[in-house]
């Protein structure tokens, strides 16, 4: 019983069903809240989670990882989003159903009170400041710093990680170049996540809590962070070991696991494995089809989109100079799981593949 | 749950206040437990301990001290000194004006003198600013005579001052002598009373005063170690060892090294923790009194409760007598001794102390000193501690202070589960170092001592090193510094046909090489764990098949060797005779007959069934006419000999052996092998071609060439056509140093194998293919492990791993090498000739070797007889070779640096010749070449400390001489001694000529030896027969009986009778040049 739940859950954070069921949690999580958001419901889920959880450390491979010293705020940090966001959700649930009934929100029940800061404010601050500092000093105590061996060049750790905030972008150097992952694809977070507020017009969803109002940028943010992040985070400390091989949860972490690695090029699957030619000698003419892709997934993709209703009213609304700089930065982030998805099911590696220019997408 | 519903309020405030006061508490402890967590160090404990070990320790100490001012004598002398104590003291008091005069007067000056003084001082101070000024005034006013003579003037005054204040100063202080002197004369009496009280009283004071630095008192105990006041002086601190030449390396900086095992390892270096190295108990009293009470108390305790009451006194007072006092008894010995009388109380002993007996180890491995201080750590060994530290040897981590992080080792499995169990101990995952466990740290020498030979104490380390380079390691490991002085193990191949006739012998032996000889060291290549039938019958057919491969190369490829016919009947008991007596069992063993004292050579039963009586023969009378290469020495012997001793050979056959046939050839297997081993570097087509154009003889001869390239047969044996090969193992020369990832463990887990070296070379020298287990059938025949399972002991392979430990790069700076000086470097050298050909197996000296002399032992009438022995490990010549037996056996060459010429040395090594008449064992030819020869030579000289010095031109005092004849004569050194100008043939000595020919002496002895010798032979080889004829005592006379020559004068008489034998053995004609036996 025991190995069998064990089998089906390093089965289930395999990474094709693990991102997938990541993504479809995200999108019934905000397409359906009206179920999960119900206390006893969540509640039920979130024991799960810790049934789970405390499962696992019976497995000393699990409890091994799970009890490294820079991974435990990484497990304390996975119940506390999730403890968060349903909190978020909850209220904005409850905030659509009183707006539907059309009682005030929960933020409008104050009515325009004002209270001093001090008190009100700096007095809860300083007392939450104060028990912070209990919990890290007993934190430092009780947890020893996670140090390694003496840095070597001539032998790097193995796995090799980066820190935790950075998994999700190290898990992205499975999927692209290293240029793309690790310059490009971090520079794009960075200019996007500052654009954002000068895209976004929206007044709604100011100062409270909702989800009908805002489902698109609520489920972008859900996918880009939790999917694409907070996921990744996960996948990076506990399911990526040596050689930054994929292992189960409960797997142990063999160092001379050899995984099949024969992905090929898009160039590669159509002119050998459809069209049966053999590969053209000149760079562009063998990549034709993968730049051809890309400019329309970067160029046209955004025009063709506003066929859909949704896109043609975004347009209008934002107008075109942010709409185009949306886009662009929305393609980028979804470009992260069509390429899993394409790895997953045809081993590609890379769509364009210009070696000779180091130029790979 | 503070909210409130007041429209002004937020929140309820005196809730707020309430989680204020908690949070607050809760901050404020937190704060205090970090304090306590950072104060409270495991290693803070041990100094507490030990403090108190060592308070116990000295009051015992004191205790001892007192009991010895108890005695008798010293009672008396104390009571003498205390009697003149108070008479001195009443003298005094009749003196009191005077002295109480001198007092006032002595502290009179001392206060003048204190004011003259710092008036000096200051002035002092002030000179040092005058130079400056008036140097810079000289410059400033250059060409202003007026005003340099004023600065010049300044200064003087300054320096007149200052000669002024120096002479007040000195008045004062000459004063206080002459009044101090006053004072002592006064007090005289009482002060050499007091003296000789404290002469008595000198070990009490002692250990009073060490006590006095850490017994207990509020300061000690409280206020100095309190947390954060501890920074001050503490009296609990990390005890340090820096040393600033030795680095440690932390890849991207190397710092200087700090070992801190000393702040826990309190007694290492103290010579009052020494353990007893049987018992492991305490060496010193006072130490066991401390450390060991509370196991004394148990088992008085025990025995009190558990034996009847009328024995108790008895058990108690043989306990504390024979056991409390007795380092040497372990409780489980004493027990056993002296409780067997009463049932089942050694038994409740022993349990009831567990406890405390465990407590007791634990003392022992945490405060017990290192177990060999004249070694080690203190400031007069060799490896002082301040220059050495701990973990340059030891490894781990020096900077550590707690158990875990100092990475130590457990010595093995128990000691681990053990400490897994208390300490929580588990391997390192981030220190590529660990601890080195205990038995393996000789490892460590070699980081400084790896050009030597051997290297004195190091015992695990120097016997893996000779079993590796005898085992022929290195001649498929690159190891550098061993691969370049190691001849091929093996012997020469290229004539091997002459050899063995046998091709089905050949197979067999090469299939399996223990079958004919237990003994042998060649290791076993085929039918193991990865290649035979049970683990894959395909690979089991192609070694088969690869045999017989080598077979045919070896009869296909080799150089004709001559069989000369025998020319005389040989018989075989005389040979017998002659195989004992003349020097084969110098290194041979022949366990068929019970002799298996040296196994330098191999062991010869049976050896009938391998070799002709033809071949042994040719061998023994010439080996290297066979095998150029050969260690085998030449031992001159005549046809007749050499065909009595192959006959006997010859004869003993190997029982029940009977020579299997080998398997058919199998062309099928062999095309296909050679095809495998061709694909690396051919081309398919070539591939066909070439297999079709050759015969199966052909087919089977190439898959034998590339299968003694394969399994690196050519590492210890030279096959002809493969003279060049390279070695074909992993290099190992900084082995020891690779990651634990880098080594391939197979399928093997970390539960099933521990992740270190040692494991994982110990399982490797076990079964050599281990980690191929699980990949008999999955690997191809190409890929499988090749390296040989060796004929190792568990205890040999521990040895091994020992040395293998040895190869790293963590070397230690060349400032800590043992001094390279010539003497050094040529025992070193000379070592290596020594180790090489054996020296040892029949000679005794630098305190080992002469092992052939077990050989020999006296009979029931006093004479020295031939006996079959086995070898004894703890033989030591000097102890267990008796006087008669000596003249039997080769001699020991004690001294032998300041003993023989150089010049004559040289040569005995070329022509060796009979110089002991008794001696049936013949020095061999071992026919080294020039510098083999003054290696040895310089050897000899460098073990005595010197090197050769000049050519001997010594002139003797021809008169001194003609007393020296009649001190021969009166001597009758020619008893002993042969005294001949010629050869004279072993069957013509009279019986009772037992010494060297004296007429020798010019050429072959030191001229300063010789009177040395004369004195005391005894002081220059211990258990000489050699009388001692200049003794004062008794046999002086026996040479001069009326002093009429000497005087009493004994150098002279040496002298004389040295200068006498220099001129006699002018006339020496049978020469050293000419081989003799």
């Amino acid at each position: 019983m025991v190995e069998l739940l064990k089998g089906f859950l390093n089965w289930v954070c395999k990474p094709e069903p693990y991102m997938i069921l990541m993504t479809l949690w995200c999108f019934v999580a905000i397409w359906k809240p009206e179920t999960w958001v119900k206390p006893k419901i969540f509640w039920i889920k979130m024991g799960l989670f810790v049934f789970i959880y405390v499962f696992s450390m019976f497995d000393p491979n699990f409890y091994y990882i799970a009890t490294k010293g820079d991974n435990i705020p990484i497990i304390i940090m996975l119940f506390s989003l999730v403890f968060f966001s349903w909190v978020g959700f909850y209220r904005a649930h409850q905030n659509d159903l009183r707006r539907e009934a059309g009682r005030p929100l929960i933020e409008e029940e104050d009515g325009d009170v004002k209270v001093l800061v001090w008190p009100h404010l700096l007095y809860i601050e300083f007392i939450v400041g104060i028990f912070m500092m209990a919990v890290m000093v007993i934190w430092s105590i009780a947890i020893m710093a996670p140090l390694e061996e003496p840095a070597s060049s001539a032998r790097t750790p193995n796995p090799s990680k980066a820190p935790w905030y950075f998994l999700g972008l190290q898990e992205m150097l499975v999927y692209f170049d290293p240029w793309m992952a690790g310059v490009i694809a971090p520079t794009l977070i960075i200019v996007g996540l500052m654009a954002l507020p000068y895209i976004d017009k929206n007044p709604k969803g100011n100062g409270y809590y909702t989800l009908k109002e805002r489902r698109f940028a609520i489920g972008g943010f859900c996918f880009g962070f939790y999917v694409l992040w907070i996921a990744l985070i996960f996948l990076g400390t506990v399911l990526r070991g040596p050689n930054w091989n994929f292992f189960g949860p409960y797997d142990y972490w063999d160092v001379h696991k050899q995984p099949v690695l024969n992905n090929v090029n898009l160039s590669e699957i159509i002119y050998i494995q459809i069209l049966g030619w053999g590969l053209p000698d000149h760079w562009f003419k063998r990549e034709i089809f993968g730049i051809i892709a890309t400019v329309i997934y970067v160029f046209m993709l955004p025009v063709g989109m506003m066929k859909m209703k949704f896109f043609s009213k975004l347009r209008l609304d934002l107008g075109a100079a942010r709409y185009y700089t949306f886009m662009v930065l929305f393609l980028s982030m979804m470009s992260l799981p069509i390429k899993m998805v394409l790895r997953w099911t045809l081993n590609l590696k890379y769509i364009v593949a210009i070696q000779e220019y180091f130029f790979n997408i | 749950m503070a909210r409130t519903n007041r429209p002004d309020e937020a929140y309820h405030i005196p809730t707020l206040n309430f989680w204020f006061a908690i949070g607050s508490t809760l901050l404020l402890v937190t704060c205090g437990w970090m304090i306590w967590a950072d104060y409270d160090r495991s290693w803070k404990n041990h100094q507490r301990e030990f403090r108190e070990f060592e308070i116990a320790r000295l009051s015992a100490e004191k205790g001892i001290a007192e009991a010895a001012l108890e005695e008798e004598d010293v009672k008396a002398k104390l009571a003498t000194a205390q009697t003149e104590l108070s008479a001195a003291e009443a003298v005094i008091k009749t003196k009191r004006a005077e002295i109480e005069a001198v007092d006032d007067e002595i502290s009179a000056i001392s206060k003048k003198l204190y004011v003259a003084k710092q008036n000096f001082n200051f002035k002092g101070a002030d000179l040092g600013d005058a130079k400056y000024e008036a140097e810079h005034d000289f410059k400033k006013y250059k060409g202003k005579k007026h005003k340099i003579k004023a600065a010049q003037e300044k200064y003087d005054a300054v320096v007149a001052e200052i000669t002024r204040l120096k002479t007040e100063m000195l008045d004062q202080q000459d004063a206080m002598e002459d009044a101090q002197a006053k004072r002592a004369s006064l007090l005289q009496a009482k002060t050499d009373a007091e003296k000789s009280i404290m002469a008595l009283r000198g070990e009490v004071i002692k250990t009073e005063k060490a006590l006095s630095t850490i017994e207990h008192n509020f300061f000690n105990d409280v206020f100095r170690d309190a947390p954060v006041v501890d920074f001050i002086r503490p009296t609990i601190t990390i005890k340090q060892i820096v040393i600033p030449d030795l680095r440690d390396d932390y890849n991207f900086a190397t710092v200087q090294k700090e070992d801190r095992c000393q702040t826990c390892h309190l007694g290492i270096d103290k010579k009052s923790y020494r353990l007893h190295e049987d018992s492991g108990r305490f060496s010193e009293a006072s130490t066991r009194a401390a450390l060991e009470s509370n196991l004394w108390e148990v088992v008085i305790d025990t025995m009190k409760y558990e034996a009847p009451k009328a024995d108790h006194e008895d058990l108690i007072a043989d306990f504390e007598e024979n056991f409390a006092q007795n380092p040497e008894m372990t409780l489980q010995a004493w027990a056993n001794e002296n409780l067997a009388d009463w049932d089942g109380l050694a038994e409740a002993v022993l349990e009831d102390s567990e406890d405390a007996m465990e407590q007791l180890r634990w003392r022992r491995s945490v405060y017990g000193a290192h177990p060999n201080l004249d070694l080690f750590l203190t400031s007069m060994s060799p490896h002082p501690k301040e220059e050495i530290g701990c973990s340059s040897c030891h490894e781990g981590r020096g900077h550590a202070v707690e158990f875990q992080r100092a990475y130590h080792t457990p010595r093995n499995k128990e000691q681990q589960a053990e400490w897994e169990d208390k300490y929580g101990w588990h391997a390192p995952k981030y220190w590529d170092h660990p601890q080195l466990p205990v038995g393996r740290v000789s490892a460590s020498c070699a980081k400084c001592h790896d050009a030597d030979v051997t290297v004195a104490g190091a015992d695990n380390y120097n016997e893996g090193k000779r079993l590796v380079q005898e085992s022929g390691c290195p001649g498929c490991h690159q190891m550098a510094g061993i691969t370049e002085n190691l001849r091929e193990v093996g012997p020469d191949l290229r004539k091997f046909a002459a050899k063995i006739t046998d091709p089905d012998f050949a197979y067999q032996w090469i299939w399996d090489p223990q079958a004919f000889r237990p003994s042998s060291k060649m290791p076993r290549f085929f039918d193991q764990t990865n290649n035979g039938y049970r683990a894959n019958p395909e690979f089991f057919f192609n070694t088969q098949q690869e045999v017989r491969g080598i077979v045919a190369y070896l009869y296909g490829e080799t150089d004709p060797y001559e069989l000369h016919p025998i020319p005389v009947a040989g018989n075989s008991e005389r040979g017998d005779k002659l195989f004992d007596e003349v020097g084969c069992l110098g290194c041979h063993s022949k366990e068929s007959d019970g002799n298996t004292v040296n196994n330098h050579g191999p062991d010869l039963s049976g050896i009938g069934s391998k070799l002709s009586q033809e071949f042994i023969y040719n061998w023994i009378i010439d080996p290297k006419r066979y095998f150029a290469g050969t260690h085998m020495p030449s031992l001159r012997l005549t046809p007749q000999e050499a065909a009595d001793i192959s006959a006997y050979l010859a004869e003993d056959k190997k029982e029940d052996w009977k020579t299997p046939e080998m398997p058919d050839r199998n062309t099928e297997i062999q095309t296909e092998l050679l095809r495998g081993a061709m694909s690396g570097t051919m081309r398919r087509s070539e591939i066909e071609t070439k297999l079709k154009g050759m015969s199966a003889d052909e087919k089977e001869f190439e898959l034998g060439r590339r299968a003694l390239l394969k399994y690196g047969c050519t590492g210890c044996h030279t096959v002809k056509g493969m003279e060049d090969a390279s070695p074909i193992g992993a290099e190992l020369t900084t082995w020891a140093s690779k990651f634990t990832t880098q080594l391939d463990f197979g399928n093997f887990g970390p539960k099933e194998m521990d992740k270190t070296h040692i494991a994982w070379l110990t399982a490797k020298l076990r079964n050599s293919r281990i980690y191929d287990e699980g990949k008999q059938t999955t690997k191809a025949f190409d890929e499988l492990l090749q390296m040989p399972k060796f004929n190792f002991s568990e205890d040999q392979i521990d040895k091994v791993v020992t040395f293998i430990l040895s190869r790293t790069k963590r070397h230690i700076g060349e400032s800590k090498w043992p001094e390279q000086s010539a003497e050094r470097q040529a025992v070193q050298k000379g070592g290596w000739l020594v180790e090489q050909y054996n020296c040892k197996g029949c000679h005794y000296f630098q305190g080992e070797g002469g092992d052939f002399a077990q050989y020999w032992k006296l009979d029931a009438s006093g004479e020295a007889m031939f006996t079959s022995a086995h070898g004894d490990p703890h033989f030591d010549y000097l102890e267990d070779v008796e006087g008669p037996v000596r003249g039997h056996v080769p001699p020991v060459l004690l001294d032998q640096g300041n003993k023989t010429e150089p010049a004559w040395l040289f040569d005995f090594f070329a022509h060796p010749m009979m110089l002991r008449p008794k001696l049936k064992m013949r020095m061999p030819s071992f026919e080294f070449d020039d510098e083999q020869s003054n290696q040895l030579i310089k050897m000899f000289a460098g073990i005595e400390g010197h090197g050769l010095g000049e050519i001997s031109s010594y002139e003797p005092d021809p008169e001194l001489a003609v007393i020296g004849q009649q001190l021969f004569e009166n001597g009758k050194c020619t008893r002993c001694h042969m005294f001949t100008d010629e050869d004279v043939p072993r069957s013509e000595i009279p019986k009772g000529i037992v010494a060297p020919n004296l007429k020798l002496t010019a050429e072959r002895l030191q001229h300063t030896w010789t009177p040395r010798w004369l004195e005391d032979p005894q002081s220059i080889m211990p258990g000489a027969n050699m009388p001692n004829y200049f003794d004062m005592e008794s046999n002086f006379t026996a040479l001069d009986a009326d002093g009429s020559m000497l005087g009493k004068d004994m150098h002279k008489g040496m002298n004389a009778l040295r200068d006498y034998l220099e001129i006699a053995g002018r006339n020496y004609k049978g020469s050293a040049k000419q081989a003799s036996n």
